[in-house]
């Protein structure tokens, strides 16, 4: 017998980092039996990854089926949708939204509204979602609610005298959150006779399982042995196994029905084939694709090369096993000249760039070379050196190519460069406005709007290019507000931009992986910055080694390593050979790590040291 | 016999006498002071395993030490005349023995040149008796002049070794030491730079600050002056070390350099044969017990793979003037596409010379002999 659909809430948590949104999810799991009391172990159920726990982020949305015996008697199915906390993966919390009909905004009582609070915010209000504004940790000294209540209604415009005071630590205002989703949330639409539409909210791979499916049945109903269809993909499976997260797997023989969440099997091989935001209808019987569906498309790029005693089997191995586990991870297979063989790695921001590289790291013990970011951009070519301009089939080519390595602009040949802009909101203390604006307005951020939260705190809105965002933005927000400045910002678009080529070519050899592109005027200073990065680094040789930053083959940065103060070696006699040769090999052991640029020996360590120089310029 | 069978053949053969007066304050080398009972057994181990390897043609035979000539006359005579009869000698053979002012007379120059021996290589280190005392030889500066007189009228080739880069030798004192080759007319010549090994007297003395390293700047200075002043007697630098009028090149120590195969026999001796390195009980004692019992007194043996054949053919053949073989390179598997941009680098800077298929070290580049090379080898 299915469950009633009045007796159904599906709901999810959103809040800024760090505002308790895994403790406060664990605690429902207690309250409602669907975990034990904490152990000793510090556990939070929804996040599945040592990663995520350490770095307090949910990456992956899961979900958890709740059974709550209400207090006017009735038996509820809460399902619980944990959605991705941070401005990379603001798709996959639309689409966990989506699947939601209410939310628990989650603010922390000492810290109040940060910038990706609001964002989320907004997007729940975009979804139509009712919003249960929670303040979480009441119990600390710190928190002043009051003031925080005042926060809410003045930067979300949302009644916070219904606003629960919680502490998820100490198991306060647990029982009134579980009584506010069955009374505020309205139970799921939904037509069970209808056909089937069910949201793909999101997709893991596993081991033991292969590919699981996460989904909310918004139409009919979903049964083991169903033939399905994924619309966008247009790809037929059969479902091998269904059923609810109580957290773990639970088989449900009686199927899934319109207004539920869940799980799928059913034998799908790639998570390539799998797009969050798809519809799955019945093979038999399909209904039209649910709306809001969009392409995953990462914005920042950079190179991944093996360093180390990590070669490139191992790392391709990596990759390939590691994009099983994420759609929005893309790679090809790129050679870096001086790097060696390596691959040119796309995320979907900075944030998922980190982790990704850290989660390479540490799962594959793999040690890498990452080169600076990049966004994509796109390269408008002049008409008269375009390719020919027609193809075979006598259609026009297109005039505009997309390019994601500084490497393939062509170095004269095109009319214009147009660079992705984001749309930012930075939300910070408000005697730090003046440090803020003169950071974003270097950094060619241009001034939408300025609104106060009281009168202590401010949200500042610009529209700025991604890559000056994806520079060193963060870690510069952080420093000039000393940590009280959060931002939070959504792509709008390309936009033309006097951008040119930096190479930095060491002893006249160029090296791929350091070209940057970048803004005409920040070219002399940023090339200069990564001249003197690498002076610091590459040591001494038997001979001078010139450092250059050119834009074509004009110079507008250079620096010199003076050559060593040799040593005289000459002193050899006849002897063991077996003892001096390993001598000699020891000594260059001691140069391992080291990558050839031409002629020149080149650590690993400058490479890092240049991308560490961004944040340490200025 | 069935340790010979089956050994390689090789054109080079290494005898080791480890006997010492005194053990000098700055060597490294396998030698032992004392012990005069023992050089009797010493002499039948060392014959024994002679008669293991294979009879020859020998091109070269070096006898070093250790000083050879501390053996007594008698003994000499006994290990001179088994060598003679064990082993062939080919057309043109050297025959090098090492020799110590200290302990040379007419009578044991003129059992070697009767014998066969037809070079000697005498360690005079220096003409300043207050070096000499430094240097903790036992031999004057006197002695060296005799030795070398004697040695002269003994055989047709001599070798005097000198040592430079002394914390208290001046620039005059390596001047009188190199006239010493125009003197006698001596027409080969190996020049060391003093270096501190470790285990070494001087190595512990430098550790407590009571020895320094002279200054870069000193050394350059002297293996300029050494290279000028020799080569200005028509003595070629042909090796790091090793200067030699044209044809008088030491033919055994070039077969080290050029990575041929050597036979070797005696304490702490070494041979490498086809890829295997093989070094002898260094302990003359526990060397005369294990080839008495029957063994092989194997201290320890190596194999020289191609990455290490490869690594020593960078490190050896720099060491030469004729330089290493960029043939010889690509038959190791090293492609000139590797190392090319690198000796180019270092080519414009007068480092090295790159011509003929070689790569030489100039004079700028020998004094940074070591670094070229690490900088040159693979990994």
């Amino acid at each position: 017998m299915p469950h009633p659909q009045h007796l159904i809430r599906n709901f999810c948590i959103i809040a800024h980092i760090d505002h308790g949104k895994s403790t406060l999810a664990e605690r429902l799991l207690q309250a409602t039996g669907a975990m034990k009391e904490r152990d000793d172990k510090d556990l939070t159920v929804l996040d599945g990854m040592d990663l995520e726990r350490e770095r307090g982020i949910t990456i992956k949305a899961k979900a958890v089926c709740l059974w709550y015996k209400h207090k006017d008697g009735q038996l509820y199915q809460l399902n619980l949708i944990d959605t991705p906390g941070h401005v990379d993966f603001s798709y996959e919390v639309t689409r966990s939204l989506q699947a939601c009909e209410g939310c628990l905004l989650v603010v922390d009582a000492s810290q109040g509204v940060q910038a990706q609070t609001v964002a989320n915010y907004l997007l729940a209000v975009e979804q139509n979602l009712v919003v249960i504004p929670t303040l979480n940790k009441i119990d600390l000294p710190s928190a002043r609610p009051d003031l925080i209540c005042a926060e809410i209604e003045e930067s979300l415009a949302l009644d916070s005298s219904l606003a629960i005071r919680a502490s998820a630590k100490q198991g306060i205002g647990i029982t009134e959150i579980l009584e506010a989703v069955v009374e505020r949330i309205p139970p799921p639409a939904g037509e069970r006779g209808d056909r089937t539409q069910a949201l793909i909210f999101d997709a893991i791979y596993d081991d033991y399982r292969g590919i699981i499916l996460y989904i909310r049945l918004k139409n009919g109903g979903l049964h083991k042995g169903d033939r399905i269809r994924l619309i966008r993909s247009t790809k037929t499976y059969e479902i091998s196994d269904i059923g609810r997260l109580r957290p773990q797997m639970v088989p449900a023989p009686e199927g899934l029905c319109a207004g539920e969440v869940g799980f799928i099997c059913a034998a799908i091989k790639a998570l390539t084939d799998v797009k969050v935001g798809d519809t799955i209808t019945l093979e038999d019987a399909q209904a039209l694709p649910l709306p809001g569906f969009r392409e995953m498309k990462p914005m920042v790029y950079c190179g991944l090369y093996p360093s180390g005693e990590s070669t490139y089997d191992q790392l391709r191995e990596a990759v390939e096993k590691f994009s099983l586990n994420d759609a929005s991870f893309r790679w090809s297979p790129e050679s870096g000249g001086a790097l060696g063989h390596g691959f040119r790695c796309g995320f979907l921001g900075m944030l998922h760039m980190e982790i990704c590289q850290e989660r390479l790291e540490r799962e594959f013990d793999l040690d890498m070379v990452q080169t600076a970011p990049t966004v994509t951009y796109v390269v408008n070519l002049r008409g008269a050196l375009a390719p020919d301009e027609f193809e075979k089939d006598g259609t026009v080519k297109p005039r505009s190519i997309e390019i994601t390595t500084p490497g393939e602009l062509p170095r004269d040949g095109y009319d214009s460069i147009e660079e992705p802009m984001v749309m930012i909101n930075f939300m910070l203390p408000a005697d730090k406005i003046g440090a803020v604006m003169q950071l974003v307005s270097d950094r060619r951020g241009e001034f939408q709007k300025q609104e106060y939260l009281g009168t202590a705190r401010c949200v500042l809105t610009y529209k700025m290019p991604l890559a000056e965002v994806i520079y060193d933005l963060f870690d510069k927000l952080k420093s000039v507000t000393q940590g009280y400045g959060t931002m939070d910002y959504e792509f709008c678009g390309y936009q033309k931009a006097d951008l040119v080529r930096v190479d930095i070519l060491v002893h006249n050899n160029p090296c791929d992986a350091l070209a940057f592109i970048c803004h005409k005027t920040n070219a002399e200073y940023r090339g200069r910055a990564i001249i003197k990065a690498l002076k610091e680094e590459i040591p001494k040789h038997l001979f001078e080694v010139a450092l250059q930053a050119a834009i074509g083959t004009r110079v507008i940065a250079r620096e010199t390593i003076k050559s060593v103060g040799k040593n005289v070696t000459a002193k050899c006699y006849g002897g063991d050979v077996t003892r001096k040769r390993k001598l000699l090999e020891k000594q260059k052991e001691g140069k391992k790590r080291m990558k050839m640029i031409g002629s020149v020996e080149v650590p690993q360590a400058a490479f890092m040291a240049v991308l560490k120089s961004r944040s340490e310029s200025e | 016999m069935a340790l010979t069978a089956g050994m390689p053949p090789a054109r080079h053969l290494y005898i080791h006498v480890p006997y010492c007066v005194a053990k000098c304050p700055y060597c490294d080398f396998n030698s032992i002071a004392g012990r005069d009972a023992e050089h009797a057994a010493y002499v039948t181990a060392l014959l024994i395993e002679v008669q293991r390897l294979p009879r020859g043609p020998y091109d070269t035979l070096f006898i070093g030490g250790g000083t050879p000539t501390l053996l007594a006359p008698a003994l000499l005579a006994r290990l001179l005349s088994g060598l003679r009869s064990h082993l062939d000698l080919a057309e043109g053979y050297e025959w090098t023995c090492e020799a110590n002012p200290g302990s040379s007379d007419a009578e044991r120059f003129a059992l070697m040149a009767e014998h066969g021996v037809n070079r000697l290589s005498l360690g005079v280190q220096s003409t300043q008796d207050r070096l000499l005392r430094f240097l903790g030889r036992v031999h004057s500066a006197h002695d060296a002049e005799v030795a070398i007189a004697l040695a002269k009228a003994a055989v047709p080739r001599v070798s005097a070794d000198l040592i430079m880069g002394l914390p208290d030798q001046g620039e005059d004192d390596l001047l009188a030491d190199l006239a010493l080759y125009r003197r006698h007319g001596l027409e080969h010549a190996s020049v060391y730079h003093l270096t501190y090994e470790p285990g070494t007297e001087f190595h512990a003395r430098r550790a407590r600050g009571e020895l320094a390293d002279i200054s870069v700047q000193q050394s350059r200075r002297l293996f300029d002056f050494a290279w000028d002043a020799l080569e200005g007697q028509g003595l070629v630098a042909y090796e790091t070390s090793n200067f030699a009028r044209p044809g008088q090149e030491s033919r055994h120590n070039l077969g080290y350099w050029r990575q041929r195969d050597y036979h070797a026999a005696g304490a702490g001796a070494v041979s490498t044969l086809e890829g295997v390195r093989t070094t002898r009980e260094k302990h003359p004692e526990r060397y005369i017990e294990g080839i008495l019992a029957g063994g092989a007194a194997i201290w320890k043996s190596e194999v020289i793979g191609r990455r290490e054949q490869l690594t020593e053919a960078w490190m050896l053949g720099l060491r030469l003037a004729e330089g290493v073989s960029v043939s010889r390179l690509e038959a190791l598997g090293d492609q000139a596409a590797r190392w090319r941009p690198l000796g180019e680098a270092l080519a414009r800077e007068g480092l090295v010379h790159l011509h003929d298929g070689r790569i030489r070290l100039t004079r700028a580049g020998r004094i940074v002999q070591d670094e070229v090379t690490v900088y040159l080898m693979p990994r």
